[in-house]
């Protein structure tokens, strides 16, 4: 789940513009950048990297079943993805 | 050399020299003496790649002042006690062959020995054009590397003895070695001429000495075909066919579509060839310069999601393309589903470039470039309608069909010739009805296309007047394909959540451990249970 610190946003919209699902939106009088769409969010992380005050936090990366399995399986972060998808 | 065994080697600093020694057949101390003859007392000597510092410390020894960098804290610790014991100063640093734009400083010698082979070539190029920056006038560059001979039995000989280590490295680490075939024309195309360039007995072991050109000539940019024909149509229709089976590279680097003038748009992408190809595709027909980062033959997105497409990338291929110098425009127009691995003022740091957002599809270029880089909402967003489903789920399905169809041809005995065709339809299944299904879980999607796959089946061997006992057995197997094939589905599709699968992961096994676990005791359970 992604979370934004309300404290830190500085209403750049930068995570606005960079998530490819438009699950993020500016709101309010001193406009905050909110989660308004989680049921689009795949937690990809642009909004995370690309925030100047690092105010996104998430559980960032693939959603890849195969990835995963492959982690369980060696005990280690696979870096690099075994398929070529 | 191997590259398995420089990597064995380089875990182990004291022993590096004699592994090298053995492995070369070199006399390396007659070799240190070769780079080292023009090194005199007082001159200030970089070292790229020095290892457990053996020839930094032999420098320092003749008065040089000398720094030494390497990515592998074990070296450098070995490398600083060598220098230690002999008394002299050198100045280690770890920094990797990616970030040497960031040194500062004059150097009248860069050395690098047997360092070069281990970098991508796009990684070499870049690390050239930095140099020319770290080196004094008249200073000049130093490189010994293994190369692959040029003369036909030797290279017979090569290939031939280097097979069994080229297996045996790419089973260990799924990486080859480089040896560093046409050194000559990359110390060329990155303005260098060279003094000396001597091959070291016995032939595969050879030394350049190379000074920077003034003025430093640029030369042509390569250039991408601006047309569009059905040799390309035919080429895509293949590598979307193999797409999830196969990693098409293309030479990472800057290209030129059409004629572009210093201010025509600079546009990025990543090196899988399918992406290459899809891109060209949509700028047919305009002057553009387009950007091929090196994501090892892996897509836009999935590169980014790896780390390998990121603003440190970027940077690298700009420098080693020598854009700065081509382009007056510093702006770039990435790919918008490639800012989960670049961060846009990480680019502006690195490279000088602004990052521009640009369309997620390479289909939406055309518009985007035409209309002032303005993008509609539609264009800002991933889509992942029937047909999207489809280009993912048929070249995902054929991968699927592949395993049990080249099973089936070795083991027809015991595998029926319908079941490549159960995971046709198992996979087609889920791609077409992916985002029709009420629920992101893909546990439950699994189960409830497994019990529509299951029911087929029923229905289909009840007619056939199958026993109960095949028909429950077969109803549970297929139950367990679709659910492992929708949740192996999750990873190509451009919608799943990251936490949500991470949930599921362990139910979903646990799930199909269940399934086959009944599968196998069910014709026992009908003897104590007989319905």
């Amino acid at each position: 789940m992604v979370t934004i610190d309300r404290d830190r946003c500085n209403g750049c919209g930068e995570c606005v513009a960079v998530c490819p699902h438009a699950a993020l939106s500016l709101e309010g009088n001193s406009p905050r950048a909110v989660l308004t769409a989680a049921e689009r969010c795949m937690e990809c992380g642009a909004c995370g990297l690309n925030c100047p005050e690092a105010a996104i936090a998430g559980n960032f990366g693939v959603a890849c079943f195969a990835c995963m399995t492959q982690e369980a399986l060696s005990g280690k972060p696979s870096s690099r993805c075994a398929c070529a998808c | 050399m191997s590259y398995i065994y420089m990597k064995i080697l380089e875990r182990r600093p004291a022993r590096y020299d004699a592994g090298i020694r053995r492995l070369s057949g070199q006399d390396w101390p007659a070799i240190r003496e070769k780079i080292l003859q023009g090194v005199k007392p007082g001159e200030r000597v970089l070292e790229i790649g020095c290892g457990p510092g053996t020839l930094a410390v032999a420098m320092a020894r003749r008065g040089a002042i000398v720094t030494a960098l390497d990515i592998n804290p074990e070296m450098l610790t070995y490398a600083r006690g060598q220098a230690a014991e002999a008394g002299v100063q050198v100045a280690f640093g770890k920094l990797p062959a990616e970030e040497l734009a960031r040194l500062q400083g004059r150097f009248d010698w860069v050395v690098a020995s047997l360092s070069f082979s281990e970098l991508r070539p796009i990684v070499r190029q870049a690390v050239l054009v930095w140099l020319r920056r770290l080196l004094q006038a008249g200073g000049r560059l130093v490189v010994v590397d293994e190369v692959v001979p040029e003369s036909a039995g030797a290279w017979w000989r090569y290939q031939l003895s280097r097979t069994w280590a080229r297996l045996i490295t790419w089973l260990w680490t799924r990486q080859s070695t480089r040896p560093l075939s046409d050194f000559q024309a990359e110390l060329s195309e990155a303005g260098y001429r060279i003094l000396r360039e001597e091959t070291l007995a016995p032939g595969n072991l050879r030394l350049w000495e190379a000074q920077p050109l003034e003025p430093n000539p640029l030369p042509e940019p390569a250039a991408l075909s601006a047309g569009w024909g059905l040799s390309d149509w035919v080429e895509n229709f293949f590598l979307w066919l193999s797409s999830h089976l196969l990693k098409v590279q293309f030479r990472p680097g800057l290209y030129r579509i059409g004629r572009p003038g210093p201010e025509a748009p600079l546009l990025a992408t990543s090196n899988y060839r399918l992406t290459v190809n899809l891109v060209r595709k949509h700028l047919a027909g305009r002057d553009a310069w387009l950007l091929i980062a090196d994501t090892r033959g892996v897509n836009v997105w999935c590169s980014a999601g790896e780390g390998t497409f990121s603003a440190r990338e970027i940077a690298v291929t700009l420098a080693a393309s020598q854009a700065e110098r081509r382009l007056t425009r510093r702006e770039m127009i990435l790919p918008k589903l490639c800012l989960n691995g670049v961060n846009r003022r990480e680019v502006k740091e690195r490279s000088g470039f602004r990052g521009l957002i640009g369309p997620v599809y390479a289909r939406d270029l055309p518009a985007y470039l035409d209309h002032d880089l303005e993008k509609t909402p539609a264009m800002e967003q991933v889509h992942f309608n029937f047909w999207d489903r489809m280009w993912i789920g048929v070249p995902f399905t054929l991968l699927l069909v592949l395993v049990p169809g080249v099973l089936a041809l070795g083991l027809g005995r015991w595998i029926r010739p319908t079941l490549p065709l159960w995971f046709a339809l198992a996979g087609m299944l889920i791609a077409a009805s992916y985002t029709w299904l009420p629920t992101r879980r893909h546990l439950v999607k699994g189960l409830i296309l497994g019990a529509l796959l299951a029911a087929g089946a029923v229905i289909y061997l009840l007619q056939q007047h199958a026993p109960g006992l095949s028909i429950a057995r077969s109803a549970i197997l297929l139950l367990a394909l679709e659910l492992f094939v929708t949740a192996d589905f999750s990873g190509s599709t451009p919608v799943s959540n990251r936490t949500l699968v991470e949930q599921e992961f362990k139910w979903i096994y646990i799930t199909l451990v269940i399934l086959i676990v009944l599968y196998f005791a069910l014709p026992g359970l009908k003897e104590v249970w007989p319905w």
